[in-house]
């Protein structure tokens, strides 16, 4: 094993668990829009729809620093 | 839309998006198939069995460099037109599966557009040709037309070993009492069996090849499916798009029951049994193996996106900018390839010859350079070190030998003997380099006057350098 090689490894579990996450939060937020009363419906739309928008931002943001 | 203007500026614009890096430098893959595809064909069959493909995707590609070079454009050609023949299939077989005119738009939309589609369609490697034949299969299965199932099969068996991984799902689902069903399912077994002698005889070098990621979580599915729409590793809209994916994926499984049995199959069958044999066996699961699937998967997620109009404003909303922002990355940002080589290419003519330290190195410059004098450090048989087979390397040509015995010596070539003075040195550690090659490079840099030319990569996970390599030297002697 070399460093590179568990840097590497690092990265990859990193990666793994944020999509386990991700996938956690859209299930949570879907199960929040079909359960919730109609009000909550609207707040989980805006709530995604503004993750999504921040995070998009954020990411583009990045790419200019 | 109307009728005639979908399909022209669809694939017009999917061809734009495609040819916009298709001269790019070739990566460390490709060159190594345009290599393949350059060697003699008794050469060719030697080196392919000593790796862990088949050998039909050289051979073409071999038939190709006969016809129209070993450059880039023509060593990407077969994939180009996979994938845009890819886009009116991805049509086909939605109708043929009962998807409204809509959804099967939709389907080839996110074909024509999806970053990962937009990669491999410009990559010299079999991926967009298996996507096609296994495509191929299926529409053949769906709409009854045995004789291309059986063709889509067989081209996806010739083409890669995985290739059964993605048929068998799709023909087992498809089973039907048909004399002609086990007729032509018969002929592609028999077909296949020379191919299966040579993907059994091959599978023993796949112990060993550390460059796919041992299994070790089921993020790592997800991260999978996000892959194939979004490919971008370097992509800086990951949450944005894992997110959509996320919600994608979430939909398909609560509408399941809705769903077409075949696309559910021809997905999550190849990925649950690839997550199975990473398991069990050695790990297989990265996201270019599951190309094939990726089909499958824009159909399941055209249907439940066309499902409500909500659902289409929702996810259409959410999707967009997330991929205009991606295109637009991919674009600027080369798709992720490396122009550096081009630029490297110029600073290497001034050398007496290059010593390599690394396989991929010594792969790409003797593609790219292939009138230089290059050397490369013995791989020996470490199992990290195992990304070709002695056997290929051998086939390749690449000379493997010690750099103290040659670092003053006198190369004969075809143009005269050449002192080897000027040493480019060239060292490229990644997460697969062997601990004895690292050590090596280590020892090198500090045993002889060195001058750094160019630092080319250096991360946690690569480090990468040219640096030039002035040995004192009291003999000549020659070598041949």
């Amino acid at each position: 094993m070399t460093e590179y090689y568990l840097a590497w490894l690092q990265l990859i579990n990193t990666r793994d668990q944020f999509y386990l996450l991700a996938l956690l939060l859209v299930a949570a937020g879907l199960v929040w829009y079909k359960l919730g009363p109609l009000h909550h419906k609207f707040a989980a739309t805006y709530i995604g729809g503004g993750v999504l928008l921040v995070s998009g931002l954020v990411g583009w943001g990045a790419t200019l620093v | 839309m109307k009728n005639r203007f979908f399909w022209p500026l669809l694939l017009g614009v999917a061809l734009l998006l495609r040819l916009w890096q298709i001269t790019a430098a070739l990566w460390y893959d490709e060159v190594f198939s345009a290599l393949m595809a350059g060697l003699p064909l008794p050469l060719l069959l030697e080196a392919a069995a000593g790796d862990v493909h088949p050998p039909t995707y050289y051979l073409l590609l071999s038939a190709i460099g006969m016809v129209a070079g070993a450059g880039e454009i023509a060593m990407r050609l077969p994939s180009l037109l996979a994938s845009m023949a890819l886009i009116p299939l991805a049509y086909r077989l939605a109708r043929s599966l009962r998807a409204n005119t809509t959804t099967a738009r939709l389907v080839a939309l996110i074909t024509a557009l999806a970053p990962y589609q937009l990669y491999y369609s410009i990559e010299a490697r079999s991926y967009a040709l298996l996507s096609l034949a296994v495509g191929l299969a299926a529409l053949g299965l769906v709409e009854r037309r045995y004789w291309l199932a059986v063709a889509g099969s067989l081209i996806a068996l010739y083409l890669h070993n995985t290739g059964g991984v993605f048929l068998a799902p799709l023909w087992l689902v498809s089973l039907r009492n048909e004399r002609r069903y086990w007729l032509a399912g018969a002929v592609v077994a028999v077909g296949y069996l020379p191919g299966l002698w040579w993907a059994v005889a091959q599978a023993g070098h796949i112990t060993g090849n550390y460059w796919v990621p041992p299994l070790t979580s089921p993020g790592r599915l997800v991260a999978t499916l996000d892959d194939m729409v979004w490919f971008f590793p370097k992509s800086p809209y990951v949450f944005a798009s894992s997110l959509v994916t996320g919600l994608l994926l979430l939909l398909i499984l609560l509408d399941a029951r809705r769903l077409p049995r075949l696309a559910l199959a021809a997905l999550f069958g190849p990925l649950l049994l690839l997550a199975l044999a990473s398991i069990v066996w050695q790990p297989l699961l990265i996201s270019r193996v599951m190309a094939p699937a990726a089909l499958f998967l824009y159909i399941l997620a055209g249907w439940v996106i066309n499902r409500s109009p909500t659902r289409r404003w929702a996810l259409g909303l959410l999707a967009a900018p997330v991929l205009l922002a991606t295109l637009a990355g991919m674009i600027t940002w080369q798709l992720g390839r490396d122009p550096v080589d081009r630029e490297l290419a110029a600073e290497l003519r001034q050398y007496d010859g290059i010593y390599h330290s690394s396989v991929g190195g010594a792969v790409m410059w003797r593609y790219y350079l292939p009138d230089t004098p290059q050397f490369l450090y013995p791989q020996g048989d470490t199992e990290l070190a195992a990304t070709l087979s002695p056997q290929t390397r051998q086939a390749l040509g690449l000379y493997e030998i010690d750099l103290g015995l040659i670092k003053c010596a006198t190369v004969a070539t075809p143009a005269g003997n050449i002192p080897m003075r000027r040493w480019a040195f060239l060292y490229f550690h990644n997460p697969v380099t062997a601990p004895d090659e690292i050590e090596f490079v280590a020892s090198t840099l500090q045993n002889y006057p060195t001058r750094p030319i160019a630092d080319l990569r250096h991360d946690d996970t690569t480090a990468a350098a040219l640096v030039e390599l002035t040995p004192e030297c009291d003999h000549a002697a020659i070598y041949h």
